[in-house]
This record gives C-alpha cells, structure tokens and sequence, in this order.
C-alpha cells in the first residue's frame, strides 16, 4: 500500500469540487492531510470545458464528489469533469457513493476515470497513491486492473435504455449494466439479446464498478 | 545483431484468483494447460515475450478453467495451433457456448484446430521437447459416458468427473501433475485405468474444495497414496468459496507428513487481514493477487533443470507465512 511517501512531483494545489459546503469543507480537510493546499471552488459552475481550463491555471490536481448539480452549483457532474481533466493530463480523483445507477453513469466515462473513492475511504494516503496512479497512466503505466483488451462481450438483456452484458473472459457469472446510449449507435440500434461482440475491455478488474468499455465491434 | 537468452525451461503455475493455469515454455514451445478467467493469461504471456502458443488443453467446460481462452482468443494477439478439449452436452452455459464461439470463429478463419477429445489415448501428442505430456484421465469411456450420465458403478458423472488429469515427466522422470476438478467418479475412473500418476508436486482437484458428495478425507488419502506428492499446490482466490477446505489440508499434512503445501492466494483460513507489508518472497512472473497484496506463494515456478527447482523457495515462503497468516493451514504441530 502506498504511504504519504509516494512522489507526486509537480503537485502541490488540489481543486476541491462538491456541491455540499460541508462535505466540500471535509475534502479539503483530506487534501491538506494529504500534504497539498486545497483550492476550493466555488458555484457556479457553468461550462465543462472553460472549468477544465480554470482548473488547469488554478491547481495541479482535483478532488471531485460526482453529484455536483445541487443548489445550481455546477452544470455538469463529477464524472464527466473528471474525465476531461484526465484527458488534458491533470490527475483527478472521483468521489461517489456508489449508488448502482450512478455506476452505470459513471461508467461512460470510467475509461479516463482511474480511481473512483467512497467519501469514506478518501483518506490522505488513497488520495496521494490515487493522484500517483493517473500520473503513472499518463506516462502508460497502467495497473493491471485498468490495462484494456480486445475482449468478447454478450448481451444479456435490453431494457429501455440500459444493456445487461456478460464479459465472459472477466467473470461469466456477473451482470454488468451499461447505458444503452454508450454503445456506437449502429449496434445500440440492433443490440438484442444473445448477441456476441468485441470491445476493449479491463480483464484485470476485481469490481464490476470498475469495468469500463470502448472501441466496440459489431458482430 | 543481437541474439536474446535462450528461455529456461519452465513450467508456471499462474496464481489466476479461483481457477487453474499453467504454463509450460520453452525456446521450442509454449503449451497452456488450463485458463483460469481474468487477465493473468494474458499479462503472463506478454511479459513472458510469447506470442505463439503451440497447444492449449482445457481440463473440462468450467469457467474457472477456460475463462482465460475466451480472454486470449478474444485478444487476438496471440497465434495458437491446437486446442483440445472434451465436450460437455450437459454444461449448456451461456460461458460454454461463449467459448464454442471463439472457437468456431477462429476455425472459420482457419487460425487454428480444436477438436473435443481430450482423454487418455491423447498422451505423447502434446510433447514439448523432451517433456512428455500425459493425459491420465478421462478414459474414452467416462467421456464418452460424459456429463449427466452414470459411471460404471452407477454413480453420477459431472462435468468435474471428466476432468482432464495431465502429468509432465522430464525424461522418464514425472515432474507435476495437474488434477483440475477431478472428482470421486473421476478419481475412481484414472485409478481402474492402472495408469501410473505418482508426481513430486500436484496441484490438488478442486481447488481444495469438497470432492462433491464423497468423503473429503478418504478422497484426500486416496488421492495422496496415488500420486505421493512431495508439493500440493492450491490454486485458490482469496475470498471465493472458502478455499482450501482446513479438513483437506489437514489430511493432506496426515497423509503424506513431509510434504510441502502451497496456495496460490492467503485464504481467509489462514489470515483473517491482509499483510500490510509488501511480500518480497514472489517469483517475478504475474500473479493476479499480487497487486492487491492477496498472494500466499503467488504464481509458482518448476524451473525444469537437470534438478527441477521450484520456486519460490521453501525458505521464503515459509517465512512469509509465518509472518503473514497467524492461523496457517499449512503449518505443522
């Protein structure tokens, strides 16, 4: 397990994002523990992409809860901030509950999404070894848990909006949910029940919540 | 130009979580016995340098057993001759059929050739060099009785009873054998053969779990006074199904007194939490657990020497235990 110790060069402001004050108050709490100063951001929130700049000029790294449309505070959610934040190299961690429906929204994004923490288990320690992992990703050194194969994938069922799916190489025995909306809309629109696909997936992956899925091939 | 080292022979017991693998490579080959799901199949072989595998042997249609193959086959980064595996009508698994696909697209394309028959008639056709693979169980006629069916003594056939039971000799000498998720029915099935099945290190059936209905202990006596191992590998996940069984691991330690026993990952038995420091003690090839901190022995490695060396070592590895798993299976007294 990773210490206080672990090197985060280039790192020393965290941008802190909640649209609860208290709970914004207690990551920042975290952060400081963690060894940075917090850079706590105020509503509103408005556009995605000018946030992701702000940040960029602001801190080094973020700290983001998922639900972040209460009170007006932000336009957008955690997830998808996040994901953007990763892809313009800024290492940024994800809280969430954990809820399963949030899973499968979260799941869209969870590609660019490497550390995804229960507000509870967001100690100073998960929160340096966290901002470690995504630095080690942008330099393509990626866990085992996060590293993408070209895999096969079988529907299971199709159910309004939401694809239940088997990735059979990963665990045969479990369900996995994923929006319909995520898959290439030449297969959402012919996806049915017992079709087999291939789609990049993370095999090393020890939870479902973890899973994540691109570069889908018709059958 | 640069010429790379010749690989050393070895044969790798892949620590996959609950499942089995193994490994047998060498400059002249690879083959892969078994293909628990997950990655570890995967990681294996690409830092391993393999990109060609020249046989795989899937013991029977369990997922925790070929898991693995879908994985590689879906990769398609992987070139692979033969496949031989025995059919299972019973099985009907969506996890099955998953596989027949892989498969039967890759036959399509011509990539490779599988056939169902993987029983004891088989020994010789899997030879690596001067490793000979035997296939002890099942007889044609289990097989061919197959899953769903009754065995001679009207008993109940099981897709673990037709378990392919493979043994490696070096020369003339066995080096393992690899049981799968041999059952009583299959056990009794390889013994009226009267094949030969004695193997200084075996990875035990089932991953130490009950042998389905029949008696734990007397199937673990049995199965010690056949192949007298000086090593029972487990090749358990921790976590999952409560792996190795204390009343197997107990009979193994009565039944052959000096043996050396290993799991794959640190059962729940053995240590109720996780060690907090980093285990040190681990070959240096993939192992699913090792990551998460989760791995007892971890992938084990029979380097297939003039003396074959199995690693990690004693020594290591007992310490590890001592000082990681408080309520030891293993330990002794």
């Amino acid at each position: 397990m990773m210490g206080l110790g672990v090197r985060l060069r280039g790192i020393t402001r965290v941008a802190v994002l909640d649209d609860d004050e208290s709970a914004r108050k207690a990551l920042e709490f975290g952060i400081v523990d963690a060894g940075f100063e917090a850079v706590s951001e105020s509503a509103p929130l408005r556009d995605v992409t000018a946030f992701v700049q702000h940040v960029r000029t602001v801190a080094h790294a973020a700290v983001c809860d998922h639900h972040l449309r209460k009170k007006n505070y932000a336009t957008f959610d955690g997830a998808e901030v996040v994901a953007l934040l990763y892809q313009a190299q800024v290492p940024a961690l994800l809280c969430t509950g954990w809820e399963d429906a949030r899973i499968v929204e979260i799941r869209r994004h969870r590609r660019f999404i490497p550390i995804l923490l229960k507000p509870v288990d967001l100690s100073p320690e998960a929160i340096r070894a966290g901002l470690a992992e995504c630095l080690a990703e942008f330099g393509l050194n990626f866990s085992q848990s996060r590293k993408p194969w070209r895999t096969l994938v079988r529907i299971e069922e199709v159910e309004d909006r939401v694809v239940f799916l088997v990735v059979p190489g990963w665990n045969p025995k479990e369900v996995i949910r994923l929006a319909l909306g995520d898959l290439p809309a030449e297969i959402a629109h012919s996806v049915k029940p017992g079709m087999r696909l291939h789609a990049q997936v993370n095999l090393g992956a020890t939870r479902h919540e973890d899973l994540y899925f691109y570069d889908w091939e018709p059958p | 130009m640069t010429m790379s080292a010749p690989r050393r022979r070895q044969l790798s017991i892949l620590d996959v979580g609950h499942g089995n693998c193994a490994v047998l490579a060498d400059d002249r080959g690879t083959v892969v016995i078994d293909a628990g799901p997950g990655s570890t199949l995967l990681e294996f072989l690409v830092d391993a340098g393999i990109s060609s595998i020249d046989v795989v042997l899937i013991s029977h249609a369990d997922e925790d057993h070929l898991g693995g193959l879908i994985a590689v086959l879906g990769s398609k980064r992987f070139k692979i001759g033969r496949v031989r595996l025995n059919s299972d009508a019973l099985k009907g698994s969506a996890v099955w059929d998953d596989l027949l696909h892989e498969l039967n697209a890759c036959d399509k394309a011509g990539s490779l050739d599988w056939q169902t028959s993987l029983t004891f008639d088989k020994s010789g056709q899997f030879d690596q060099g001067s490793i000979r693979i035997e296939i002890l169980a099942p007889s044609k006629y289990l097989a061919a009785k197959g899953p769903g069916g009754t065995d001679g003594k009207g008993r109940r056939v099981s897709t673990n009873s037709i378990s392919a039971v493979v043994r490696l000799l070096q020369g003339n000498e066995p080096v393992a054998l690899l049981a799968a998720d041999l059952d009583r029915v299959g056990f009794d099935d390889l013994v009226d053969s009267g094949q030969e099945a004695r193997a200084p290190i075996a990875v035990f059936p089932h991953h130490g779990g009950r042998p389905a209905s029949a008696d734990a202990v007397a199937f673990t006596r049995a199965f010690c006074q056949l192949v007298t191992p000086t090593t029972v590998l487990f090749s358990i996940g921790r976590g999952r199904h409560a792996t190795p069984v204390p009343d197997i691991v107990a009979a193994v330690l009565t039944f052959s007194p000096t043996c050396r026993i290993a799991c794959t990952q640190l059962s729940e038995h053995c240590a109720a939490a996780l060690p907090r420091r980093k285990a040190r003690h681990l070959e240096k090839v993939f192992a699913r657990g090792r990551e998460r901190g989760q791995c007892c022995a971890g992938s084990l490695v029979l380097y297939l020497d003039k003396v074959p060396i199995l690693m990690p070592s004693v020594p290591s590895h007992q310490a590890f235990i001592r000082r990681a798993a408080s309520t030891a299976l293993c330990r002794r007294g």
